[in-house]
Order: C-alpha cells, then structure tokens, then sequence
C-alpha cells in the first residue's frame, strides 16, 4: 500500500471529514499544518457564523453582502467573538484580508470603486449597541485599494452616521452604570486603536485623507453641510472643523443658518453662540421645559474662536463689535467675560431687556417689603 | 415494490486484476455500480462481465464489500434529504465501529473507495471515525496521531493563534 496519510486525502473528503467537527477541534487540526490551514480556515469562520444562529441573512453575509456580517458584530448576545475582537483593533487587518483574499468578499465588486453602500453598512452596524469603532475596518478596506466615489446617494446618510459617532472617555463610573434610566450606549473609548482622538473626529479624518472624500460641495450637494454639522456638534466642533479646514473646505463658503438663511459660517456661528447664549443665561429659561438646565448646549464659543483663529471672512467684522463692546465696560450678568457674552450684549438687545428685568427671587422679595411697609 | 433485478450477480475486478462476485443487492449500495447497472439494463444488455474498479485494490474492494453484505438490507436513503441528518452526529453502530477497527492505511483507502463507489453510508462512517479520532487532542497530538508534518514556521504558527484564538475555547 501507498503511504496514504491525512494529509494526502482529497479535498472534498477533508471537508467532509471537518462537517463532523466543532470549531474547537476543526481549530486544532487548522493548526497542525498549511494545507489544512488553507482548507478549513473559510470553513472555520462560516462555522462561526452559522453558530450565531442567523443562517439566512448570514449566508448573506457570506455571499458578498457585508450588512449581515457586520451586523453580527453588532448583537449584544453574538457569539461570533471573532467580528467582535476583529472590529477592535488587531484583528481588523487580518479579518478583512480574509474576507477579500478568500473570496468572502469579492472584490470584483462595484463596492471596490464606489465604498460608500460598504461604509453605509459599516458605520450603521458600528453604531447599533453595542457600538464599536469602525476606524480600523474602514481602514483596512483602504489599504485595499476600495475607494470612495466622488458622488453617491449614500454619501449623506455616511456623514450623518459620522456625526452621531459619539463616545466617551475612560471607564465609566459603577455609580452611574447601574443607574436605572442612564444607561449609555456611547463607545466606549478604550476599545479604540486611534489614540485619545475621538472616534467621529477619526472616521471623518480617516474618509477625507484616506478615502479622499471632498470635504465641500459634493456633501452639500447631498444635502449634508459639512462645516455646518461640525459647527453645531455638541461635543468636539473644533476637531471637526479642523479635519476639514486640513482636507481643504472651504470655511467661507455660505452655510446654512437658522434665521438669515445662507450666511458666512463665522456669522452662522456667532448666530448659534448668541442664541444659546441667550437660553443658557436667560433668568426665565432655567424653568422652562423646553431649556432644562441639563441641556447640553453646543460648543458655539469654540467654533466662533476656531473660525476667528483662521482668519475667515467676517472676523473682522466680529472683532470690531467685540472691541466696542469691551471699550464700553459692559460685562455679563454672571460676571463672565467671554466673547459671545460680550457681543452678546452687544448685538443682542432681548437679553439686554432680560437683563435689567429682575429676577423672580427679587420680585418676590420687592412683593414682601412693599407689603411689611403697607402693614 | 421491489425493483426488477437486472442481473444476479455482478463480477467486480479491482485493479491487481482479482474479480469478486457480488450480488446485485450488495453491488447496488454503491451509487456508481447501481447507476451503471441501470444504465446497461435500459441498453437492454442481459450479459455482464467483470466491471473494472482501477482505483480499489482486492484487500480494500474485499473490505468494502463485506460492508455492503452488511448493509445489503438497509434502506437506499436520498443523498440530499440524508444530507442534512448525517451531518448533525458522530455516533456510530457498534458493528460499523468494529468494522472501522483497522489500521490507518486502510481506513483511509477506504474512506477513498468508498467515495469512489459512490458509497454515502460507508464514506459517512469512514469520515465520522477520523472526526472522531480528531475530536479532544491539540493540534501536536493530531500530528502525531496521523504522523502530519509541521510546515508551518513559529512565527506564523503564533500569527494563526492570535489570529483565532477565540476558536480555541469553541
């Protein structure tokens, strides 16, 4: 007899042998050798997919549509650890050269030339709970030569997802984790390979230089103000405006603000600033139901400093109304001295009005004298 | 209804020359042997000499014969619908375990008569023994048990760890 051994059984017979094993052992004997490495790895990760138990849209995945795959990634009670390790970090490289070098993905694909359906499906799956940083996928699938299409109809809901990309920092207090109502399914940051740059601030950055996506007209086009949205973050609109400004938007081109229409983005943001301004210090809006004290307003006062910093048309404009205000001594009610406060009273005269108005503690103060001395 | 049998006995000839006669019900467990015979039987051939088997021995076609004996009075199942069942389990018959007492050579020669035979049940038993003779050792003990070389170097021996070692407590 031929030194017939394992290894030399024919493929189809190897596969059926491995339709008997679990994953563990089908692992084991992946490992003993390069031609089994080669032969079960695919049946190895499909195996892991059907344990999820979501054979249809998993084989979905496995055809070519990435959404189930990464959605796998996505469920909370997903046992398929492999998306779960892949999507942070380390893995990432070798998981998507998998899927794109064993035909798990293939590249012949439109997605190759036009990424943005791909990246709709990646940051959609990122932001489902629990949420994970797409930076190193999306990353990897660049280092692949997958490029983004000057324009798409997916492009928009792209930047939308970007934006809402939040997370926080560190680990988050038990006090606050078991809490009933305050729960939180931000990303937690220390999942991220990025450094102690945010995740929102990272994808953007990541899709205007790597993926040379155009910071301005063709997102307008689509209905997405780049500089608008990253204006009116609540969180980081400095880093996203510079993201920008560095991919080269253009941080004069009109901007659509809430009461003038399209206007210059420094007075957009000024616009902002002073308008929230204006809820946050107004005496009556700390009772009002639709200014709760724990709103959180956006950084208006940053975007306004960053634009200035650069220079923008209309700064001097600003500057100037900035520097009447400070020769005329007026400072703000809270005793603050910021630039919004001061062109704030400046160019805003309801809040002068509110200002000089006494406060509800001091009516009803004002109430009990006039009565003490009626007595 | 029992089909109508074509022919009584089937002479097989393995590929060192030996013919062994076999019976219709024991030659038609194997899909190969059982297409041919219907084919031959609507060519209206009532005469049939030796069917060369080339890629079977005398010792392994001796062998996977005795299992069709064995087996001659089981149900042919359909491929497909049985497809998804065989899948699902190791377990094997006790006298099939006995069977598959051999050594490793021969087990795998039959494992690859038996997918030429287009023989489901045996290659299905065959396949469930090496799984089973996988199942609980490491990867050096797979080696050693099926005497597999390591080609791999350490480095990507470490590479592959890292890369699936959420598989390992699978």
């Amino acid at each position: 007899m031929s030194g017939l051994c394992l290894d030399r059984l024919p493929n189809e017979i190897l596969l059926a042998i491995a339709g008997y094993l679990d994953i563990q052992p089908l692992f084991c004997l992946m490992t003993t050798a390069r031609c089994f490495y080669d032969l079960f790895v695919v049946l190895l990760y499909k195996r892991d997919l059907d344990a999820a138990d979501r054979r249809l849209s998993l084989r979905a995945g496995i055809q070519g549509n990435l959404a189930a795959l990464f959605r796998v990634a996505s469920c909370p009670s997903a046992p398929a650890r492999l998306y779960e390790t892949a999507v942070r970090g380390d893995h990432a490289h070798s998981v998507v050269s998998f899927l794109l070098t064993k035909g798990v993905v293939d590249e012949s694909t439109v997605y190759k030339t036009n990424f943005w359906p791909m990246l709709e499906t990646i940051m959609d799956s990122a932001l489902r709970p629990p949420r994970w940083c797409p930076v190193p996928i999306i990353s990897c699938f660049f280092e692949h030569g997958y490029t983004l299409k000057s324009s798409s109809a997916e492009m928009h809901s792209v930047w939308n997802m970007v934006f809402l990309l939040v997370q926080v920092y560190g680990p988050r207090p038990r006090r606050i984790t078991s809490g009933s109502g305050s729960s939180s399914d931000e990303l937690r940051h220390d999942h991220c390979q990025h450094g102690s740059e945010a995740c929102n601030v990272a994808t953007m950055r990541l899709l205007l230089q790597k993926g040379k996506a155009r910071p301005g007209p063709d997102a307008t086009q689509t209905g997405t103000n780049l500089l608008a949205r990253a204006m009116k973050d609540t969180r980081r609109p400095v880093d996203l405006m510079r993201c920008l400004a560095d991919a080269g938007a253009d941080l004069n081109a009109p901007v659509p603000s809430a009461s003038s229409g399209m206007c210059t983005p420094i007075l957009a943001a000024l616009e902002d600033a002073l308008r929230l301004k204006s809820f946050a210090h107004n005496p009556r809006g700390r009772s009002w139901d639709c200014h709760p004290p724990q709103v959180e307003y956006s950084k208006a006062d940053e975007a306004v400093q960053f634009l200035l910093s650069r220079g923008v048309n209309g700064t001097a404009e600003v500057a100037e109304a900035a520097d009447v205000d400070a020769a005329d001594g007026m400072k703000s009610k809270l005793g603050e001295d910021n630039l919004t406060l001061r062109l704030l009273d400046y160019w805003d005269p309801a809040w002068r009005r509110f200002k000089r108005r006494p406060s509800k503690h001091a009516k009803k103060k004002n109430k009990g004298n006039k009565k003490q001395r009626l007595e | 209804m029992p089909e109508e049998k074509a022919f009584d006995k089937i002479p097989l000839q393995s590929n060192d020359g030996s013919i062994i006669t076999v019976d219709y019900e024991v030659a038609i467990r194997s899909a190969l042997l059982s297409t041919m015979l219907d084919d031959l039987k609507s060519m209206g051939v009532s005469e049939i000499g030796p069917v060369p088997l080339p890629n079977v021995n005398e010792a392994v076609l001796r062998k996977v014969l005795e299992y069709c004996e064995y087996h001659r009075n089981d149900p042919l199942t359909n491929n497909e619908d049985e497809t998804e069942n065989r899948k699902k389990t190791t377990d094997i018959s006790e006298w099939d375990q006995k069977y598959m007492q051999v050594d490793q050579e021969m087990l795998f020669e039959i494992i690859l008569a038996a997918n030429y035979m287009d023989i489901k049940a045996l290659l299905d038993v065959g396949c469930k023994t090496v799984a089973n003779m996988i199942k609980g050792k490491s990867p050096e003990e797979i080696r050693k048990t099926f005497n597999i070389t390591n080609d791999f170097t350490p480095e990507e021996e470490e590479q592959i760890r890292r890369e699936n070692e959420w598989a390992e407590d699978r």
